[in-house]
């Protein structure tokens, strides 16, 4: 279809240049052919008529010794040779045949034969002859200007006129040729254009409005509305989880699925209801002129049933789910643009819940993001303000319950919004980009009051610190851990890092080294919540971590009858193996404790020993030293072979255990 | 036959070409024709002046032809437009005739190749004086290449030629 327009196109244009071409030669021709007609018959005739003035002139002249005799001699003959060109040949014959020409033309012969004498012998400057050469020609110069005109105006003018007329129709056809072919081009170019307006208001995949028509439409819709006092509905309709329909079939499929649901939604929607394909996978309904929000609810329904039918892919059914966030105007928001952004953060809620569903807007929807927003902005202040501290939990040697290090975890109390989780903390310093300040802030306050407790006389124990995952792809985690151990004057050893699975990761893939770096420097590193993320065995050798910590759901399930210590012992193999020291978070209670015991885990943190505490509180329970109490009773119980563990933890265990997760930096 | 022309040109001019390549005479007698402009050859300030001995002198042809202006075909004989353009050492592509009445016509160079021009200076065995359009006639062989027969070419056919400018 394509070829053939373009074949066409190509004709046309060929048709055009060619006829141009054509009618520009002929004009050519045609003018050339007009002056050559001047210069036939009748021009000869006007040429006699001024060679007859000249020789005149040149005789009157020669009289009065201004023109040499040879220059009278060449102008007689130059006469001469006009009157034989009138006389001879078929060029002239019209004019010879002229009711007047002969006696003219017959007596100039004679008067010129008659002078030939006069004119050889003529001296320069012998007046009297001059005049009476010149008065044997005067008498015929008006009958040959006569002659001239009668030439011009009689037969040599119907003679013209019909080799003129004759050349009409060659550049009438050569014209129309152009004229045809343009006016076609013309209409091309128009329908081309026209063409081009549709399709840049169309998707090109679904043959829907796309987005640019669906904004357009959104501005008139809302203009009529203002006008009108009545309300509109936004939908925004996705498709579920169509990244997998593209990746699993092909995109060919997904381009299917699309069509599929662009064609079922047109035929859902009626009068007053415009369909638009506004993004990948994302099409909008605005529904104008509703009675009540009743109205789009029905609708996004009934889009979310006929979008549930199954599709046909290549033989087999294909079943999509929908999420549909609506948003009216001017009920939620004066302002028109803004209506499309609360109905995509009421389509991000739509898509939490699972399968298809579709959400109104609400304004509570945007407290979250305030919340956010407010959040950030304070935490500048709390930075500096130290609104935010540390709290230390113990990290327990389970064989002889010394304290062999603490763990720093987050607070933050803000004035306002009270106890605000640390994870989410985290979250905004990353979101807002102080997660600089926040890991200085972090690694400075933790050497420092590691520092100050070495300096009480307190037995030396390490620091262990969380680190923000942007600490080790935007920033320069090597320089902020030297510097804060520097400002504290602390050995490096006394500072361990923590790191998760996912930021290993990262490190591994995008920076690698990091650990390395810190290890040299002589910072331990500990592994977090392992067992939980995704890291590969292999991952976990080249890795140099000095410790695995345990996750808390590993001990968790050791409350269960009979004791499933069989991860947990398989956990403790394997860093045996490595080389490495375990940790095991949050045990809760005896129970615990001696199964882990038992199974010769190293150390071990948890609410048994104590919860996370501020730094002078945790300072006076290092000093009485009753976190050791849970393990020495540990083992005078297993001394005696047979005490019942006490039953898992009290309700205040059971609530830092829910928040403790979080509660992690 | 054209090629035949052609090749006939080409001969004479090199005959002609020793003569050439030589200083041009100078013009003893009445000069008949001037050539000037762009050309190599000159005997005379810048332009090269011919009377009737040296134009005798270029290799000479015969044309019988009918013209517009002649009744019945005549026999033509005289040197060719080209002979004469060699012999001046022609560098342009354009020539503009001029009569002595100051008619002027202008021809193009291909047309000169293409056809024997033929500058015509006696009809049927006398020499064409003023009166008959001589003395120096550039003649189209019309009887040969009836193409050459439109008012467009006719216009071209200079009679009493005296001055040719080489652009």
């Amino acid at each position: 279809m394509a070829w053939l327009r373009y074949a066409l196109l190509g004709l046309l244009v060929l048709l055009f240049t060619t006829s141009a071409l054509v009618s520009g030669y002929r004009h050519i021709q045609d003018m050339k052919q007009l002056v050559a007609l001047q210069k036939s018959g009748v021009w000869a005739l006007t040429e006699l008529d001024r060679e007859l003035q000249l020789f005149v002139h040149t005789a009157e002249l020669a009289g009065v010794n201004r023109r040499a005799s040879d220059r009278l001699v060449l102008r007689y003959e130059l006469l001469w040779s006009r009157l034989k060109v009138l006389q001879t040949g078929e060029e002239t014959r019209e004019i010879r045949e002229l009711p007047n020409a002969l006696p003219v033309l017959v007596e100039l012969e004679m008067v010129l034969r008659a002078s030939e004498a006069a004119v050889l012998t003529l001296r320069p400057g012998d007046q009297g002859s001059a005049k009476a050469l010149a008065a044997r020609f005067s008498p015929l110069l008006n009958k040959v200007r006569d002659l001239a005109v009668d030439g011009v105006n009689s037969q040599s003018t119907a003679t013209r006129e019909t080799r003129v007329w004759g050349m009409a129709p060659v550049f009438a056809l050569s014209l129309l040729g152009t004229l045809i072919s343009g006016s076609l081009l013309t209409l091309l170019l128009v329908v081309e254009g026209l063409k081009r307006h549709r399709q840049s208001l169309a998707d090109e995949l679904t043959g829907i409005p796309n987005r640019h028509a669906f904004n357009r439409q959104l501005l008139q819709m809302g203009a009529r509305q203002r006008r009108q006092g009545g309300s509109m509905a936004l939908l925004l309709v996705d498709l579920n989880e169509f990244k997998e329909v593209n990746d699993t079939l092909g995109h060919a499929q997904g381009d299917a699925l699309l069509r599929g649901v662009a064609t079922r939604l047109r035929a859902a929607v009626g009068d007053g209801e415009v369909i638009a394909r506004v993004g990948g996978d994302e099409f909008a309904i605005l529904q104008e002129g509703i009675a009540s929000f009743e109205d789009a609810s029905v609708l996004a329904q009934r889009v979310i049933e006929i979008i549930a039918r199954p599709f046909d892919a290549d033989g087999s059914e294909m079943f999509i789910s929908t999420s549909i966030g609506i948003s009216f105007y001017p009920d939620d928001d004066k302002e028109l643009h803004q209506v499309l952004n609360h109905a995509s953060t009421a389509l991000l809620l739509a898509k939490r819940d699972s399968g298809s569903s579709y959400r109104l807007f609400e304004s509570s929807m945007n407290e979250a993001a305030h919340r956010r927003k407010r959040l950030a902005d304070d935490l500048r202040h709390a930075l500096t303000n130290r609104e935010l501290v540390l709290f230390y939990q113990p990290v327990v040697g389970l064989r002889d319950g010394n304290v062999v290090g603490v763990e720093a975890l987050l607070r933050w109390r803000h004035g306002e919004l009270g106890h605000i989780p640390p994870l989410e903390v985290v979250s905004i310093a990353e979101h807002y980009g102080l997660a600089l300040e926040l890991n200085d802030w972090v690694l400075h306050e933790a050497c420092m009051q590691n520092k100050r407790w070495q300096d009480a006389g307190l037995p030396s124990m390490l620091v262990w610190v969380n680190i923000s995952p942007a600490m080790y792809t935007r920033h320069d985690l090597v320089a902020s851990v030297i510097q804060a151990l520097v400002y504290a004057g602390l050995d490096a050893c006394w500072l361990g890092i923590e790191v998760t699975e996912d930021t290993t990761m990262r490190d591994i893939e995008s920076s690698p080294g990091i650990l390395r770096r810190l290890q040299e420097l002589g910072v331990p590193l500990a592994l977090d919540d392992f067992g939980t993320g995704y890291s590969s065995l292999s991952h976990l050798k080249r890795l140099p971590v000095e410790r695995l910590k345990i996750d808390r759901s590993f001990i968790n399930d050791l409350n269960n009858e009979p004791w499933d210590m069989r991860f947990v012992q398989t956990l403790l193999s394997l860093a045996e193996q490595l080389g490495m020291c375990v940790v095991a978070e949050g045990i809760e209670n005896q129970h615990q404790l001696r199964a882990l015991r038992e199974a010769d885990c190293a150390c071990g943190q948890g609410y048994l020993f104590s919860r996370p505490l501020a730094a002078p509180e945790l300072e006076a329970l290092l000093r009485d030293h009753s976190i050791r109490q849970a393990v020495d009773l540990c083992a005078s119980s297993s001394e005696r072979n047979g005490v019942e563990p006490p039953s898992s933890g009290s309700e205040d265990e059971s609530s830092y255990h829910s928040q403790s997760g979080a509660a992690r930096h | 036959m054209i090629i035949a022309r052609l090749m006939a040109a080409v001969l004479a001019a090199l005959v002609v070409m020793p003569l050439a390549a030589a200083e041009l005479p100078q013009a003893e007698g009445r000069t008949l024709l001037t050539v000037g402009g762009k050309i190599t050859h000159h005997n005379s300030e810048g332009v090269a002046r011919f009377d009737r001995a040296m134009l005798d002198n270029l290799p000479q042809h015969v044309m019988t032809t009918a013209t517009p202006w002649t009744d019945g075909e005549q026999r033509f004989e005289g040197p060719l437009l080209s002979d004469l353009l060699a012999a001046v050492g022609s560098e342009g592509d354009e020539l503009v005739l001029r009569a002595l009445n100051d008619y002027f016509a202008i021809v193009h160079l291909p047309e000169v190749t293409r056809y024997p021009l033929m500058l015509a200076m006696r009809v049927n065995g006398s020499t064409l004086s003023v009166r008959d359009k001589g003395p120096v006639w550039l003649l189209y062989p019309m009887s040969e290449f009836p193409e050459l027969n439109t008012p467009y070419h006719r216009a071209d056919m200079v009679w009493q030629l005296s001055r040719i400018e080489v652009r």
